[in-house]
């Protein structure tokens, strides 16, 4: 059995201040316009405004002029930042030095894209910042103007009515395993705390001349009480969604909408197949097969096997899924893809004592087996098949 | 002038007696047709009578693209019964052009295509108003006008009356008229000839949406101003693009199993990117989203058919429908090509006529 990851992440009493006199994004454009200019690092990766004015984009800058339609806590998630990540780093490490801003389900996703070698982090610098939620895309869309200040007010005030469904119940919105983690929650309008996890982390704010003389012990405690309450309305929501999707007749009913696009997996950071196994010839089958289907049921539906898809992508994904949010703002038919996989996925986790994403170190559940000590639980041994026992 | 059936009554139950009619007689081995799926819709393939309850074949609303599902259906070998097959024009057309791209297999499937008052779109679906906009659109497609809430590109397109369909359906209020195109159609309901008269279309109605849908594919075309997009008008409508591929993985066209641009040849080696960088600055990731537009553009705009999937699973609302039709109709008037029309005539890229396009080659 591993390590809770979740618990052993002791969050470092100390950290710097990021002045937000001018806004937290000016405060953090501010701090790695700093980086920039002492070769810190050499180039940002950090969501910019697309010319259109209409969506946000992910740019990898060491030109400073970008920086003006930059936004670090962006209203929406576009694509995921750990799929970022690895469609730069996955045929090997980056000679530059790029420090990398995003959420904190984004760095999740990036760490379990490590464990899966799809993302090299060799000279790259993770930075989170204390996530308030992502609107669903759609919403935003329908008015960007609108969005911005729907969001940043929201953000203000912590209000996570504007917000995707998943990410009202989401628990991993502080702390996570970055580099460097920016705390806002709490901490008043003049300045956050830029929190080093790791000596990579320290070493980058010795560097950048920014001592640790800010106690984040007050944070920390908002965060728990914040974790906490939404702990309760997590597992209330996925409780309800539980109950109704469970057992192949609702599962299919969820599913019924489904229209075969895989939007939810090709926008999933966890999902880095190239050819997906269910898009392969060998999920095919013969029109005499399909009749055959057919007619032992009267009907068989096109596209068929839905529920063969989504069950296999869940089996693939579920241990690494960080319920970033990507699948549900993808699918076109507005199925809760996310917050059904996201049940899926504490459960599944759960059963292993693994939080996807908190701990690089830490390996993924399936690639370690533990003899005699692992699922004994579920495991039950047959004392005498022959005779037959009590096990079921 | 062909033979016509009529059936009085509700359209759907006036198909789907005839359709159950020729499953039971054993006419046709199975049924392909649309219906209710839990909350959804979905096509089905059915082969109890007692299971075409749920089955709508003139429901106006296009879940996926049929012409995909049937390329699926005839992937592994030719089916061996007939199977009556009730698809709209676009779709019909969108199988054609798989058929001659060798993804798809004609045989033994008796197509049943209704003259089309276009498909209804996903976000009446959504918001499960589907069901509730039916009056209103049946209502003004007798009317020989567009329904409202039907794809952009349905409001536009110019080919609603089915072509190579072996029964073409031209619904009215109080019922439909079945046009018997082929000695196949005929064949199925020779027991029924005292039924039977000759004739054609209500040409008023059909000229009058057909001068609808004139108007609004030049409007359509006239908004989206492409002769002037340049590069700078591309990156503002791509921008927003997740990169999700769903416009490609939904197009029936689009039937490649690798898509050239989720190779590994279109990702970044980091020497690549590092160069990028420091020749341009900066540079979005990951790349090539204009680029992807404009090479799937390339690789199936000859054989677009304008069926509007592409738009309606776009998670970030880019009108790629509009554009490709546009696209589509500009690149098969080059080539005097309508795709889908003919299941003979050779795609024009797949053939080289040594004169061809002088006029552009100067």
């Amino acid at each position: 059995m591993t390590a809770n990851s979740n618990k052993n992440s002791t969050i470092p009493s100390k950290g710097a201040a990021i002045s937000t006199a001018d806004g937290l994004n000016a405060g953090v454009l501010e701090f790695l316009r700093n980086g920039l200019d002492k070769n810190l690092f050499d180039a940002v990766l950090m969501p910019v405004k697309v010319p259109a004015g209409d969506s946000y984009a992910w740019v990898l800058a060491e030109d400073q002029s970008l920086f003006e339609k930059a936004n670090v806590l962006p209203p929406i998630m576009s694509v995921q930042g750990g799929k970022t990540l690895s469609s730069l780093t996955k045929h090997g490490q980056t000679e530059r030095k790029i420090a990398a801003v995003m959420r904190p389900c984004e760095i999740r996703a990036t760490i379990e894209l490590v464990k899966l070698k799809q993302i090299d982090l060799e000279n790259i610098f993770l930075i989170s910042i204390d996530c308030p939620g992502a609107m669903p895309i759609k919403d935003y869309l329908s008015d960007p103007v609108a969005g911005e200040s729907v969001f940043n007010e929201a953000a203000k005030t912590g209000d996570l009515e504007p917000m995707r469904p998943i990410c009202k119940t989401c628990v991993h919105f502080g702390i996570t395993s970055p580099d460097l983690h920016i705390a806002t929650f709490g901490t008043g309008n003049e300045s956050a705390i830029i929190i080093p996890t790791n000596t990579k982390g320290e070493e980058l704010l010795e560097s950048a001349g920014m001592p640790l003389k800010i106690d984040t012990g007050s944070w920390a405690k908002g965060i728990e009480k914040l974790t906490n309450g939404r702990e309760k309305t997590r597992t209330k929501v996925f409780d309800e969604l539980k109950e109704k999707s469970s057992g192949m007749v609702n599962l299919a009913a969820t599913l019924s909408k489904c229209i075969s696009c895989h939007n939810c997996m090709s926008v999933c950071p966890i999902c880095y197949c190239r050819r997906c196994y269910f898009e392969s010839e060998v999920t095919e089958q013969s029109a005499e097969q399909y009749l055959g289907r057919a007619k032992q049921k009267g009907s068989v539906r096109f596209s068929p096997d839905i529920l063969l898809f989504h069950l296999g992508r869940m089996s693939h994904m579920t241990m690494s899924c960080v319920s970033c949010g990507s699948c549900e703002d993808a699918c076109p038919v507005d199925i809760p893809v996310a917050q059904l996989f996201s049940v899926v996925g504490r459960d599944t986790q759960a059963l292993f004592d693994y939080t996807a994403g908190m701990n690089v170190e830490e390996p993924l559940p399936l690639k370690v087996f533990i003899k005699d000590k692992e699922l004994g639980e579920i495991e039950r041994i047959c004392s005498d098949p022959l005779k037959g026992c009590d096990c079921k | 002038m062909s033979k016509v059936m009529k059936i009085q009554g509700d359209i759907d139950s006036g198909i789907k007696g005839i359709l159950r009619n020729l499953l039971e007689s054993g006419k046709v081995e199975a049924v392909f047709a649309v219906g209710d799926s839990g909350d959804g819709k979905s096509y089905f393939l059915v082969t109890d009578p007692a299971k075409l309850d749920g089955i709508r074949p003139l429901l106006p609303f296009m879940p996926e693209n049929a012409a995909n599902l049937l390329s699926r259906l005839t992937s592994g070998d030719t089916i061996s019964g007939k199977i009556a097959v009730v698809i709209k024009p676009c779709e019909l057309r969108a199988f054609a052009e798989l058929v001659k791209r060798e993804q798809a297999e004609r045989d033994n499937f008796i197509f049943i295509s209704p003259v089309c008052g276009g498909a209804l779109n996903f976000d009446i679906y959504n918001s499960g108003a589907l069901e509730n906009a039916l009056p209103e659109y049946w209502k003004a497609f007798f009317a020989g006008e567009n329904p409202a809430d039907i794809r952009p590109t349905c409001a536009a397109c110019e080919h609603f009356v089915p072509m190579n369909a072996d029964i073409t359906v031209f619904p009215d209020k109080d019922g439909c008229e079945l046009f018997l195109n082929t000695d196949a159609a005929v064949e199925l309901f020779k027991n029924k000839s005292s039924d039977m008269s000759e004739g054609e279309f209500d040409s008023n109605r059909i000229e009058k949406l057909k001068t609808a849908r004139k108007a609004e594919r030049e409007k359509l075309f006239d908004e989206l101003k492409l002769e002037d997009m340049q590069i700078k008008g591309l990156i503002d409508v791509f921008g927003r693009c997740l990169g999700c591929h769903g416009c490609s993985s939904v197009c029936p066209i689009c039937y490649c199993a690798l898509c050239a641009f989720d190779t590994k040849e279109n990702e970044f080696q980091p020497p690549v990117f590092e160069n990028e960088l420091s020749r341009r600055g900066a540079m979005r990731v990951p790349p090539n989203t204009v680029f992807f537009h404009l090479g799937r553009i390339t690789h199936m705009s000859i054989s677009c058919v304008g069926c509007g999937m592409c738009a309606d699973v776009c998670p970030v609302d880019i009108p790629v429908a509009s554009i490709f039709t546009r696209v589509g109709d500009a690149v098969q008037k080059v080539f005097d090509y309508i795709p889908g029309s003919d299941f003979e005539e050779p795609v024009p890229l797949s053939t080289f006529i040594e004169d061809e396009l002088a006029e552009v080659e100067e």
